[in-house]
């Protein structure tokens, strides 16, 4: 879809990275780096969340960055930098896993079959543990539960916590990045979040010691 | 069929709770979940259990990538762009294509040279980086006056008190430590050093600013830097200096650059009226509320048996020795952090702030029992201890039932007073002074609290 001048002016205005991809467009490296710099750490904990190997997410955020490169002359500011970045993200993730599907790797994040994706005799461990009542909530121990519990989510429920989560996107944001309706995204991300409280709130509530 | 309805039900109430915690329903649906939150206990939990789990997911590790990652990633984007140039220049004639070639990879060897030398220059910090160090930590600030003598003045006007009042402001001797290890030449590498990956990006971005700015700019922010250091009230214009940047870090960049733009005096007007206006309000929850009532408690009917008696009566050693042991309980009651704000205040505003809250819990605590009730007693003590003269004088001006009606509202908050404060002749004095000069700013403050948080601005770090 064609951009309009104004949208254009508008995210120029109001996004300094769209700024400085602007400046990266007149081949400008060091706005390039910055940019890199900027955005490195966070892409490489969205991807490693969602494929599951940090090893892995570390190569497919260097392509995710290739390919703004390779973008640069195209670029036309539609929306906010970080909105087009993430797009790149997921198709670039999604390419992976398919790739990784058709070689058959292993991977650490489940396969997608459903709602609730996740090993289920995982999950009832999982739950299990929450509703001891004399255990104590582990810090590292609780991490780990929430990693199982994401890990569980299928693919898309999963980027879509990831993008609301910890890069604040907006419903709107997140379909555009995922290419689907905001109220698909709503749908999505209501039967993501009910799953993440079906595993993670027994534990939550049972798990710790309780408040006196 | 029913089933089918039932599901979908149950569908539509998890994407409404799960949109309005959000904040992606409008405020009429917004307004419709919480009268439902209020009266629906079940549907209460659902979304408790929803905040619970979803707040659970900050546990997840976040990953940080080093400098390394960036030079492997700026080499890989070196060479595909140096052989996407040999493969689309491949089907060209042979004469263009060398042209063609040499051209666009004397564009990449540019481009590559600029990164190497920008890498170069954070690599060896002997040069440009270090030797403006000081200049580019705080590029902000130098940038946003002209001359020792803005500062001279706002530290007359101020004094070297903290001027914020912000919980989460930087501690001004931290910030005053810093800024001297960056300014000393011989320290400036070891501060260098302990930075971490976050702090070496804004620190990188801060040096393409000061290196997009022209010479005649450059040399500008250096001189004032020597300025400052050669006067010698150097270090109170420097603490001066370090204050306006947290003051300045609370107005919206619009605002910044009005006040730059804005000749001396009237900026330092500005700035002290603002700064004198800030709103020092110190709130809290309701569990520190009942947990500073319960301890205040007992204190209560003594000092009320004391200044019993008909109307408000002042007997200054007495109450004032009251007046102090109160203060003492409350400032022992009051959470660590909020202890160091109520510190902070004037003896004054910390009286009024403890009343307000005496009121608060009382009101809590009789909704709870009588809810829309307030006793005659209650509205008695409240009309003598808090009530400035000003609003006390119209009270009494109006008809028993208006009176009455008026108390109970500014009691419940609901209407404000017309004076501020609750000392009389203080309330007016106050009053002047109140309330930020017009457009002047929204200010963080510490009386920011986490109930219902909004959503956090777009692009902001995930959570470490």
């Amino acid at each position: 879809m064609a951009t309009s001048e104004s949208t254009a002016q508008r995210y120029t205005a109001q996004d300094p990275d769209v700024r400085l991809m602007l400046q990266v467009r007149d081949d400008n490296a060091a706005a390039f780096e910055e940019l890199m710099q900027r955005y490195q750490s966070r892409l490489v904990s969205l991807l490693a969340h969602l494929v599951g190997r940090r090893d892995l997410a570390e190569d497919l955020a260097q392509d995710v960055f290739l390919r703004v490169y390779r973008a640069r002359k195209r670029y036309v500011p539609g929306s906010k930098f970080s909105t087009w970045l993430y797009t790149i993200a997921n198709n670039v993730a999604s390419n992976a896993r398919r790739g990784m599907a058709r070689r058959k790797e292993i991977n650490l994040v489940n396969k997608d079959s459903g709602e609730m994706s996740g090993n289920p005799l995982d999950a009832a461990a999982l739950a299990a543990s929450g509703l001891m009542p004399t255990r104590q909530l582990d810090k590292a121990e609780l991490r780990e539960i929430v990693k199982l519990a994401i890990s569980a989510l299928n693919e898309r429920q999963r980027m879509a916590v990831l993008l609301n989560k910890f890069e604040h996107l907006s419903y709107e944001e997140i379909a555009e990045v995922m290419q689907m309706s905001p109220s698909a995204i709503k749908s999505l991300l209501s039967r993501a979040r009910a799953n993440l409280r079906e595993v993670l709130d027994p534990y939550l509530q049972h798990g710790a010691p309780l408040d006196i | 069929m029913n089933n089918q309805s039932s599901s979908d039900d149950q569908t539509r109430q998890l994407e409404e709770i799960v949109a309005y915690l959000d904040g992606e329903l409008s405020p009429q649906e917004s307004a419709q979940v919480e009268r439902r939150l209020a009266s629906d206990e079940t549907y209460r939990q659902k979304l408790q259990g929803m905040q619970r789990a979803w707040a659970a997911l900050d546990e997840l590790p976040a990953a940080t990538v080093d400098d390394q990652f960036a030079q492997t990633t700026l080499e890989l984007v070196v060479k595909t762009a140096r052989s996407d140039v040999e493969q689309r220049t491949q089907a060209l004639p042979v004469q263009r294509r060398r042209q063609r070639i040499s051209t666009v990879l004397l564009v990449t060897a540019a481009a590559l040279l600029g990164a190497l030398v920008f890498r170069l220059a954070w690599e060896n910090p002997n040069r440009a980086l270090v030797a403006d160090l000081p200049i580019i930590q705080y590029i902000d600030i130098y940038s946003q006056f002209h001359d020792v003598e803005f500062l001279r003045q706002l530290r007359q006007h101020l004094g070297a008190g903290h001027w914020s009042l912000d919980a989460d402001a930087e501690q001004p001797t931290d910030h005053f430590d810093q800024f001297h290890l960056v300014a000393d030449a011989e320290k400036r590498q070891a501060w260098l050093d302990t930075l971490e990956v976050d702090e070496r990006v804004t620190l990188r971005a801060k040096f393409n600013r000061f290196r997009s700015m022209s010479e005649a700019q450059q040399d500008r922010l250096r001189a004032l830097h020597q300025q400052i250091e050669s006067e010698p009230d150097v270090i109170e214009l420097q603490q001066t200096m370090l204050e306006y940047q947290q003051w300045l870090n609370d107005l919206p960049p619009s605002k910044q650059f009005e006040l730059r733009e804005t000749p001396r005096q009237k900026r330092v007007q500005e700035v002290v009226a603002d700064v004198q206006s800030v709103d020092r309000s110190i709130e809290l929850t309701p569990e520190e509320l009942q947990r500073l009532f319960r301890a205040v408690r007992p204190y209560l009917p003594e000092m009320r048996e004391r200044t019993r008696g008909g109307m408000p009566r002042r007997v200054p050693g007495r109450n004032m020795q009251d007046r102090r042991e109160l203060l003492r309980v409350v400032h022992d009651a009051l959470p660590e952090e909020k202890r160091e704000q109520f510190d902070r205040l004037t003896p004054e505003e910390q009286w009024q702030h403890s009343m307000g809250w005496l009121r608060q819990a009382r009101l809590r605590e009789s909704d709870r029992r009588r809810p829309d009730q307030v006793s005659e007693q209650e509205l008695e003590e409240f009309f003598v201890e808090e009530v400035d003269a000003a609003t006390k004088e119209e009270l009494l001006a109006m008809p028993r039932d208006k009176m009455q009606h008026q108390l109970r509202q500014l009691y419940r908050g609901n209407l404000p007073m017309r004076g501020w404060g609750m000392f009389g002749d203080q309330g007016e004095r106050e009053r002047g002074r109140r309330g930020p000069p017009p457009g002047m700013r929204e200010r963080r403050g510490p009386h920011r609290f986490p109930e219902g948080p909004p959503r956090p601005p777009p692009g902001e770090r995930p959570p470490n």
